[in-house]
């Protein structure tokens, strides 16, 4: 069924240790819809994400994975549920050839793995010529392909992918939404975190604009987009933690994020 | 000339017990993250299983097979029981270095208040000299480097090729996105002790087969040349490990007969030092840090 939500979270909050870094979030991610998180530096997107898979403690609230609830579960046990996560950095095995890299994300198919990377090599060409290639030694960008492909080959439901463009040229940016798009239309609920607001927005079918760590905006890619002084408060040029903490909350919450945040 | 090759024959069997222990330490390294300074108590515990077996059924072989199962036993509840409940509370390195130590000091004087602390001995066949090339070697130095050989090989082939090695290399890496592969780290962590309590115990077994007898402190007194050839070969990388366990074999057993059996384990220092002097990192470890290779 198009458009059904297969991830939810409802009243989520989480963080590090006791410390919440986000609070009570609701967010809907639907099936061959992209749904990004957007918001400037220090706002929790990273948190969030890294709650939802399991990587860090949930203080508060569920998470619903294809009506399951999964809040507290470990990362390992979500893929089994079909979730799969691309972390923003470290998010390749770089001492694993390409191949390897591929066979390790399709670690819990039973069979399927050689046809499987196949398909990845059709939909990501570029991974085809480096397949013997050890990930460190791929560029930025391929590296980032290869993360999505990794991501994919468990056949998800669900894909979370934290900041798919940092680092890269805008050429590349480009290339790895338009992959980003393709990969929602196999069906998959794809969310993804981005620094780059307005190219996010842009291949967003639904967006969530969060600051300090609280859901303060939602709506379609174009409205969000449409909407000047939202753009200019939260996501323009100007929209620092700073000046959104000056508007919204206090300069401690913002710095105990991005102190926290910026964690590895 | 011929007294150099002669030692150096003896350098290889020295080099291979060596490796077989320092392989098993570097593995379990890369992937756990974990010095483990009771990695000696699983050659003694195997050379003791290796000991009891042969006392109670008379054969070498079967002693052989006890001690190796004691062994990756051993390692397997070192990690269950000790090392990963201060993981998961976050412990730092240092905590877990001297809860280890705790671990091989226990072990070392339970099995000298169990048995004593006099040389338990092997019953060995007699031994049969052979002579390959310039190399003199007995019937048991050619079981223990064919022992080696066949053991590292095997790691070699399982990491390469293996669903499970390829999982064990990818842990190394990168323990948060394993996960998020899917992969059960904890378990793969898991068969990784049991790997090195494995190779850790046919070292032992090794070494007491070489010397005839041992007593409680044959590991820990083991665990120096093993730590030089680990860190050698870059620590974390097992076959790194392999390479420094070469270095450090030969070494030994030349500066044994050309200076003074005494200044063995000086001479290892030495080279771990010299090593570390031109490659701080080991010689086999890129700007990137440990991984299995």
């Amino acid at each position: 069924m198009a458009n059904e939500a297969l991830l939810t979270t409802e009243g989520l909050t989480a963080g590090y240790g006791a410390v919440p870094i986000v609070y009570g979030v609701d967010i809907i991610a639907r099936r061959c819809e992209v749904t990004v998180i957007v918001g400037p530096n220090g706002a929790g997107k990273s948190t969030l994400l890294r709650a939802i898979v399991g990587e860090i403690p949930v203080l508060a609230g569920r998470v619903r994975l294809n009506g399951a609830e999964v809040q507290g579960m470990p990362s390992n046990r979500l893929v089994r549920l079909g979730m799969a996560y691309v972390p923003q950095v470290a998010n390749v095995f770089p001492s694993l050839t390409v191949r390897e890299n591929l066979e390790m994300g399709g670690f819990r198919r039973k069979s399927g793995v050689k046809e499987k990377i196949s398909e990845m090599c059709d939909l990501f060409p570029d991974l085809k010529e480096a397949l013997k290639k050890t990930a460190q030694n791929l560029s930025g960008g391929q590296r980032n392909m290869l993360a999505l492909a990794r991501g994919l080959m468990s056949d998800p439901t669900v894909l979370i992918v934290d900041e798919p463009t940092a680092g890269l040229s805008p050429r590349y940016e480009a290339v790895v939404w338009d992959h980003i798009v393709r990969v929602k239309e196999t069906g998959v609920a794809v969310i993804a975190v981005e620094q780059n607001t307005r190219r996010a927005l842009q291949g967003a079918d639904w967006a969530y604009v969060l600051v300090l760590g609280r859901r303060r905006l939602e709506g379609t890619g174009a409205e969000l987009l449409g909407n000047e002084e939202m753009v200019q408060m939260y996501i323009g040029k100007r929209g620092t933690v700073a000046a959104v903490a000056n508007a919204t909350g206090t300069q401690e919450e913002a710095d105990r994020e991005s102190e926290v945040g910026s964690k590895p | 000339m011929s007294q150099f090759f002669e030692t150096a024959g003896f350098g290889l069997v020295t080099a291979s017990i060596i490796a077989l222990s320092a392989v098993g330490l570097s593995l379990q390294f890369g992937v756990s993250n974990v010095p483990n300074f009771a990695h000696g108590e699983f050659l003694t515990l195997a050379a003791y299983g290796l000991y009891v077996g042969q006392q109670l059924t008379g054969s070498l072989l079967i002693g052989a097979l006890i001690g190796v199962v004691v062994g990756g036993i051993a390692a397997y509840l070192v990690n269950l029981l000790v090392v990963e409940p201060f993981v998961k509370k976050g412990a730092r390195v240092v905590v877990l270095l001297i809860s280890t130590t705790g671990v091989s000091l226990i072990v070392e004087n339970a099995l000298g208040g169990f048995f004593g602390n006099t040389n338990q001995i092997v019953a060995l066949p007699q031994p049969v000299a052979h002579h390959l090339g310039p190399f003199i070697w007995t019937t048991t130095d050619l079981l223990v480097m064919l022992t080696a050989v066949v053991a590292i090989t095997g790691l070699y082939l399982v990491l390469r090729f293996t669903k499970l090695g390829k999982a064990q290399r990818a842990v190394a890496d990168n323990r948060v996105l394993a996960r998020a592969c899917g992969i059960n780290t904890e378990q793969v962590v898991a068969i990784t002790w049991v790997a090195a309590g494995v190779l850790g115990a046919l070292a032992g077994i090794s070494l007491a087969t070489s010397g005839g007898s041992f007593g409680p402190g044959l590991g820990f007194g083991f665990l120096l040349v093993t730590f030089s050839a680990a860190i050698i070969g870059g620590i974390g990388k097992p076959f790194g490990a392999l390479v420094g366990a070469l270095i450090v074999g030969l070494v030994t057993e030349w500066s044994a007969f050309y200076v003074s059996s005494g200044y063995k384990q000086v001479f290892a220092l030495s080279t771990l030092v010299l090593a570390l002097l031109f490659r701080p990192s080991g010689l086999f470890t890129t700007l990137r840090g440990p991984a299995v290779d």
